[in-house]
């Protein structure tokens, strides 16, 4: 099998750490460029959201480059992201590919089509393989968010920036080739050390909740690398969605039966009682806690036609109305022009600073 | 610098405007910049230049051509002038070329914003398109739809749509004041719809950028807030005068990077290329004065731009 998956930030590491190890060969999609865009605009429906539409490209790009069997997340509930495994693979049939789909499925209450889906990617191998390979792609993703962790709270504060940015790419890179357990955190430990080492500007950065759905957060060519630019301009994000404890809620703790509900759908009751599918009750919870937490500003990401965070967004509008908290709200799409971007994120940053200016002179 | 014009503002040590100038940007910003400096250089003789701001979504470019002190974002600089020109302003409504964008103050501290997104169905352009069709001359544009008693319903929504109602119009017979009030309303509309939903639009309103020359489009606001609408005496280069206010808020022990008023009789040179170093594929833009390379931008990893204090070679 020549396994590709479409891209989700940095999740392509542990991914291909984890169907290399059960001996496939792994086809990662070139990173997301300007071609993937156009592919996935040019054959994806029009109203279908953005991550159809780059996983599409992603697709594309990674089928001309061999790929045979496509591995996609499933899923169910009101968010449409469930049906589009479904969708892309007729797109990509259409256009006369030859593949094999497998769309992974949440395990609990469809616990027969996640084992089927296991049982096709393991062939030979043993469960025992598989706990193996599993583990060293779980260890590899913890690291890729220790240190995107490290880098929300270092980037605004370091002198230089791009030799930051280096370092971060680098050792992302070193954990992709990394081949064992030890190996992943001692490059981890080593670049923590050398991200704590580099310079520093002697400054409080104002902080920001980064809140939404969670490929246009987790997806740095979706969401025009926000985290980076905040980070430059001196801003230090806070983050909820992590990709490793969205996989401990939502496959493990599931699957035991133990997932309990979460603290930020718990403060979203108030003013979001049901599920709206995806991250949506999230974002309310999340804004409430920014407010609760004191943090400056709160910037809201989705995809453009995406129902959830419409319906989030009327809440957090008033929500941080009434509270006074800054917010900015940002539909990302294909059409998502970087200079417009860039400008209203520097406006909304000088919000942020004049607000602490002020509090500070009150104080 | 904007999409449309370029604007020029000369304030004096005491934060007055001495000197402003506005030019049509006419799709060569480099040119046009030049243009305004030697205007600026005539007007100031022997004078000496204590420091330039830059803003506009040309602000980058302007910044390296002129050696910027201060390079800030469209909304800032607004809400600046707008407050130095009227004090205890709560709403700036702002229409430009290509962007409109709504900021709302309180005691005197920009605390929301909304700008639109995509479409230009709500700014100037599209208004100079319709000026262009109908063989009016945009100036008159706003005096017209004065005129009019009886303003006729036109689709705000989306100017392709905005367009084929206002044809639809004209063929129907409707008098020409009238459609032209009915495209003022569905301008304001449309800006009220995609900026201000969920915000509360307070008094007093500053009416500014371009678009504000229409005294159309300001009657339709008032009649929409149901609120006196102010237009400041330099509306059309409030942002240019926001950028000055803030190069004089600089230190004064802070001397400044301005590459002086001789740049206007320099040659410069702007290319762009894909970098082929990795799969990004980045646009690089490269801006050279004389022979030497003043700035490259456009790259996500910094190769380029810190290339950009050698010469070329």
């Amino acid at each position: 099998m020549k396994i590709t998956f479409p891209h989700l930030g940095y999740c392509s590491i542990p991914l291909r750490s984890l169907f290399a190890d059960l001996g496939h060969e792994v086809i990662v999609p070139p990173p997301i460029t300007r071609k993937t865009i156009s592919l996935g605009t040019r054959y994806g429906p029009e109203f279908a959201c953005y991550p159809l539409k780059l996983g599409l490209g992603n697709f594309i790009e990674a089928l001309e480059l061999g790929a045979d069997t496509l591995v996609m997340g499933g899923g169910i509930g009101p968010c449409r992201f469930g049906y589009y495994a479904q969708v892309q693979r007729d797109i990509l049939l259409s256009l006369g590919y030859e593949f094999k789909m497998l769309v992974v499925e949440p395990p609990l209450g469809h616990a027969g089509e996640f084992l089927a889906v296991l049982r096709e990617v393991l062939e030979e191998k043993s469960w025992f393989d598989l706990a193996r390979a599993a583990q060293l792609a779980v260890v590899k993703l913890g690291a890729c968010d220790d240190i995107q962790r490290a880098s929300l709270k270092l980037r605004p504060l370091v002198q230089d920036k791009l030799a930051f940015s280096r370092l971060y790419q680098q050792t992302l890179m070193e954990i992709d080739e990394a081949g064992k357990v030890r190996d992943v955190r001692l490059a981890k430990n080593t670049a923590l050390t050398a991200m704590e080492a580099i310079p520093r500007l002697n400054y409080k950065p104002p902080k920001v909740a980064l809140v939404g759905e969670v490929y246009l957060i987790a997806e740095p060519a979706a969401n025009l690398r926000i985290e980076e630019r905040l980070g430059n301009m001196g801003v230090e994000v806070c983050r909820h969605v992590w990709i490793s404890q969205w996989l401990r809620v939502n496959i493990f703790l599931d699957f035991l039966r133990l997932h309990r509900q979460e603290k930020a759908e718990k403060l979203a009751q108030p003013y979001l009682q049901c599920f709206v599918g995806g991250h949506g009750q999230h974002s309310v919870g999340e804004t409430r806690k920014a407010i609760q937490e004191g943090i400056d500003g709160v910037i809201h990401v989705y995809p453009f036609t995406c129902t959830p965070e419409i319906v989030a967004r009327g809440i957090m509008q008033k929500l941080a109305a009434q509270e006074g908290m800054p917010l900015a709200c940002f539909s990302m799409d294909e059409h998502s022009g970087e200079a417009g971007f860039q400008t209203r994120l520097e406006a909304f940053v000088d919000i942020l600073g004049t607000r602490s200016k002020e509090m500070n002179s009150y104080s | 610098m904007g999409s449309v014009s370029t604007n020029f503002v000369l304030i004096d040590g005491e934060k007055q405007e001495v000197y402003s100038s506005y030019l049509r940007t006419m799709g060569q910003p480099i040119n046009t910049v030049k243009e305004g400096l030697s205007g600026v250089g005539d007007f100031v003789g022997g004078g000496q230049i204590a420091g330039v701001g830059v803003t506009g979504s040309g602000r980058n470019l302007a910044a390296v051509l002129l050696g910027a002190d201060v390079v800030k974002n469209e909304i800032t600089a607004h809400a600046v002038a707008a407050g130095n020109t009227c004090p205890g302003v709560n709403t700036v409504l702002e229409i430009g070329g290509q962007d409109s964008k709504l900021i709302i103050l309180r005691q005197g501290v920009v605390v929301d914003f909304a700008m639109n997104s995509v479409c230009a169905a709500g700014t100037g352009s599209f208004l100079d398109q319709q000026a262009s069709r109908l063989g009016i001359p945009i100036e008159e544009f706003g005096g017209l739809a004065l005129q009019s008693e009886n303003s006729v319903r036109i689709a705000g929504r989306c100017s392709v749509f905005a367009e084929s109602d206002m044809i639809h119009k004209q063929q129907m017979g409707n008098s020409l004041p009238d459609i032209i009030a009915g495209l003022c309303d569905a301008l304001v509309r449309n800006y009220l719809n995609n900026l201000a939903k969920g915000k509360e639009l307070k008094a007093p309103v500053v009416f500014q950028g371009g678009v504000a020359a229409n005294a159309g489009i300001k009657r339709a606001f008032e009649q929409a807030l149901g609120m006196e609408v102010l237009v400041p005496e330099h509306y059309g280069v409030m942002g240019a005068l926001g950028a000055a206010l803030l190069a004089h808020a600089q230190p004064d022990n802070k001397s400044s990077n301005f590459l002086g008023l001789g740049i206007s009789e320099m040659s410069h040179r702007s290319r762009s290329f894909y970098c082929s170093h990795c799969a990004n594929n980045c646009e690089i833009v490269e801006l050279a004065c004389e022979d030497r390379v003043l700035a490259r931008w456009g790259g996500r990893c910094g190769r380029w731009s810190e290339l950009a204090c050698k010469d070329i070679g």
